[in-house]
């Protein structure tokens, strides 16, 4: 459950980087800019070339394999600096779709594709909220229909994977983008993200671009419950980054001739912050270290640990971002602090990969009541 | 390089053989076996049981087998507590000596004082009493008033310490006393081992909002303490009592999975008494997110031991982890008392009453009681106040 030394190093290489290359505030220029992206390309490439296309995979297809708490430690870094990338939406989640339902030659093709930096984007969401268990689109005789929401990358991906119906399973079509009846609507969100609404209209996919035979239901599941696990993580990291610039701020800033951070009511907040934050981190390193050492069972205890992880690390940013407003005073109302970014980052990562709501349900439910 | 899977073998098929069942079962506080001359077992399984850990000196499975410790290493100690904890066998000994005094015997005390007094502590020979806390010193220990004078070839001791636990059946206590007035808060306390059976020690038992009598005052009227019975030198005792508060801490978090409380989990518990749907689900939507939430902490919180543990079997600890535990572990277990109340409805609220289970009557008794689990031990204020300040560095 601690991070072994190469994993450490990646952190702390991303660290380094990110804050030379993209601080928080190139967020707000970002956001500020004509047009809307989903991420900066340039940087994308810088990153790829570190191995951020490569963290799962096998090296046999590419990867570099540093596991599931070297994936942690790398979103870590991406949510302590607000980094918009396609980390999540690509390396994560169609990796993990293609590793767990590709064929042998689906898997050869295209994870080395991924290892490299090229960008998929998996189209899963439908409707305002997310809910696997409850997908309307469908895969029938060879044409692909539905409406799907909330998709990560996928205005600048050159392969898009659609999860939808087929009979009973699941299936992942693998459909590229400029195929014909598919119309794309790329907007920002209140953090200066992109997803994207996209709509397919008998959409002609062929056989050999289906992923998932069988029980798919489970595998893609558990792709989810690993893309939920990676955004915790950037949660995670975006909640310690906020507390640190909180408890700087209050160890500054001077009212009625003393620190404000002298101030027992205020140094208590800060305290309950802070182990809000380590039991969080508890339940996401638990899981990370379960997958990477072969312990959890996949099946019965990986949803179950994904949605202790997600509901915990939701609620600890959620929290945490309130509270840094409230305690940095006016200045936390200011778009010039970068408060601001991480309180409205906190609120879309909440939406991703299922709420507290979403995730309490499906905790109780797994445990039988 | 040991043989860890041979030790836990080991281990498992031992206690199979020497834990009997009526001591796997969760421990009434009745049942508990407390060390001292006053000790008495149940039955026979639990005296049979209470011997054998004795012998292996499992009762204090870390300590220095030299002393009659278990002599296990770090992660030897940690098979024994998951096997243990496999067979739910119950705590083999419960004695402030084994909590509290032994590690701080071990890191302070002299030579002759190990030697005399480690070994009767692992053997259950003697229970301990803690003397820290007075009337007028609390969450300001330091401002501790207990008055102990060099009188020579003795010293003499005078005062009062209050929340000494079970002190009416202690046959020692370990004190913090003042040995320089003069001196700055901390500068002037040293720390001392009293018989209880000395002339002008006297207790009387605090009756708490459970009902229960766990604590006393002790009073000491002119108590002649022989010299060599001073832990670490004259005017140092702050630097042995931090150590023990370390451990308190650490008890206190632990105490839900030492009392064992509720036989019936939270969850059998609501099914009981609130609407189930036929998927088995409860009815009631926010009992069920707050039995949920409850969980999700209790299990984030055995994960945060875990980490600790790799931690330390990385020696790469986090100090500011260990600060947090007291504090989340005492106000999840209150967070799940009042749920465990709220469930019984009106049945939560009787008192002893004929109609009464024995469940109802344990969730209603440790509701009362583990409201002294934020407070003893470092209240939660003053908990908070260390993470603040030690953890996030914020201004003094």
């Amino acid at each position: 459950m601690i991070y072994n030394e190469e994993q450490s190093m990646l952190r702390d290489t991303l660290l380094d980087l990110l804050a030379e290359r993209s601080p928080p505030a190139a967020l707000r220029a970002w956001r500020d800019r004509d047009g809307c992206a989903s991420y900066d390309n340039d940087l994308w490439q810088q990153l790829a070339e570190l191995g951020l296309g490569a963290l799962l995979l096998p090296e046999a297809h590419g990867g570099l394999g540093f596991g599931y708490l070297g994936l942690g430690a790398a979103m870590e870094a991406l949510g302590r600096h607000l980094a918009l990338t396609p980390t999540v939406g690509s390396t994560v989640l169609a990796g993990e779709l293609i590793e767990r339902l590709g064929s042998d030659t689906q898997r050869a093709t295209l994870l080395p594709k991924i290892a490299a930096g090229t960008v998929f984007a998996v189209a899963v969401d439908e409707g305002s909220h997310y809910n696997p268990a409850a997908i309307g689109a469908t895969l029938e005789d060879g044409r692909l229909n539905g409406a799907k929401t909330m998709v990560l990358n996928a205005d600048l991906a050159s392969h898009w994977l659609v999860v939808a119906n087929r009979g009973e399973q699941l299936c992942v079509a693998l459909v590229d983008p400029s195929t014909s009846g598919i119309a794309i609507t790329t907007e920002q969100l209140m953090d200066g993200s992109c997803v994207s609404s996209i709509t397919f209209t008998d959409v002609a996919v062929g056989d050999a671009d289906c992923l998932g035979s069988g029980c798919s239901r489970q595998a893609v599941g558990e792709a989810l419950d690993i893309a939920a696990l990676a955004t915790a993580a950037e949660q995670l990291g975006g909640s310690e980054a906020l507390l640190e610039q909180t408890v700087a701020f209050l160890s500054e800033r001077e009212q009625f001739g003393v620190k404000i951070g002298t101030f027992q009511a205020l140094q208590h907040r800060c305290a309950q912050l802070f182990c809000e934050l380590e039991l969080a981190k508890s339940a996401l390193l638990g899981a990370l270290y379960q997958l990477d050492s072969g312990s959890i069972n996949l099946a019965s205890d990986l949803a179950s640990s994904a949605s202790h992880a997600k509901a915990l690390a939701n609620d600890c940013y959620v929290k945490t971002s309130n509270e840094a407003t409230q305690l940095h005073g006016g200045m936390g109302v200011t778009d010039e602090m970068d408060i601001g970014l991480y309180l409205k980052r906190s609120r879309v990562c909440n939406q991703l990969f299922g709420d507290s709501r979403y995730h309490c349900d499906r905790f109780a439910s797994l445990a039988g009541f | 390089m040991q043989d860890y899977d041979q030790f836990r073998a080991q281990t498992r098929a031992w206690l199979e053989t020497n834990c009997p069942p009526s001591q796997r079962q969760p421990v009434l506080e009745e049942e508990q076996i407390w060390a001292g001359k006053s000790q008495h077992f149940h039955n026979d399984e639990a005296r049979q049981y209470f011997e054998a850990m004795r012998d292996k000196g499992w009762t204090a499975p870390d300590w220095p087998a030299e002393y009659g410790g278990g002599g296990l290493d770090a992660s030897q100690t940690k098979i024994l507590e998951q096997e243990m904890a496999r067979l739910n066998c119950r705590p083999p000994l419960y004695d402030m000596g084994i909590w509290m005094l032994g590690p701080a015997l071990l890191a302070y005390g002299s030579e002759e004082q190990k030697r005399e007094h480690i070994p009767r502590i692992v053997r259950g020979e003697v229970r301990w009493a803690q003397g820290y806390s007075e009337p007028g010193a609390g969450s300001d220990l330091a401002s501790l008033k207990t008055k102990c004078e060099d009188c020579g070839d003795h010293f003499l001791v005078n005062g009062t310490k209050i929340w000494t636990t079970k002190a009416d059946h202690a046959d020692w206590i370990f004190c913090l006393v003042r040995t320089d007035p003069t001196a700055a808060k901390q500068a002037g306390i040293s720390f001392l081992l009293i018989d209880m059976h000395s002339g002008g020690v006297s207790t009387a038992p605090i009756k708490l909002i459970s009902g229960a009598s766990v604590f006393c005052q002790t009073f000491f009227d002119n108590v002649k303490v022989p010299k060599n019975q001073l832990v670490g030198e004259l005017n140092q005792g702050w630097a042995v009592a931090k150590e023990l508060l370390k451990h308190e801490r650490k008890l206190m978090s632990s105490m839900s999975s030492m009392v064992q409380d509720d036989q019936e989990g939270i969850v059998e518990l609501a099914k009981k008494h609130t609407p189930t749907a036929p998927d088995g689900k409860l009815v009631d939507g926010a009992l069920r997110r707050d039995i949920t939430r409850h969980l999700m902490n209790q299990r984030a919180q055995e994960l945060l031991n875990e980490r600790l543990y790799h931690q330390a079997k990385a020696r790469a600890i986090d100090p500011r982890l260990g600060m947090t535990i007291k504090h989340i572990g005492t106000a999840e277990l209150q967070r799940k008392d009042e749920l465990l109340l709220e469930i019984l409805g009106n049945r939560g609220l009787s008192w002893e009453t004929p109609s009464t289970t024995d469940n109802e009557h344990t969730i209603v008794k440790n509701w009362a009681y583990d409201k002294a689990h934020t407070i003893a031990g470092g209240t939660s204020e003053i908990q908070l106040n260390i993470i603040a300040k030690r953890a996030l560095g914020l201004p003094a």
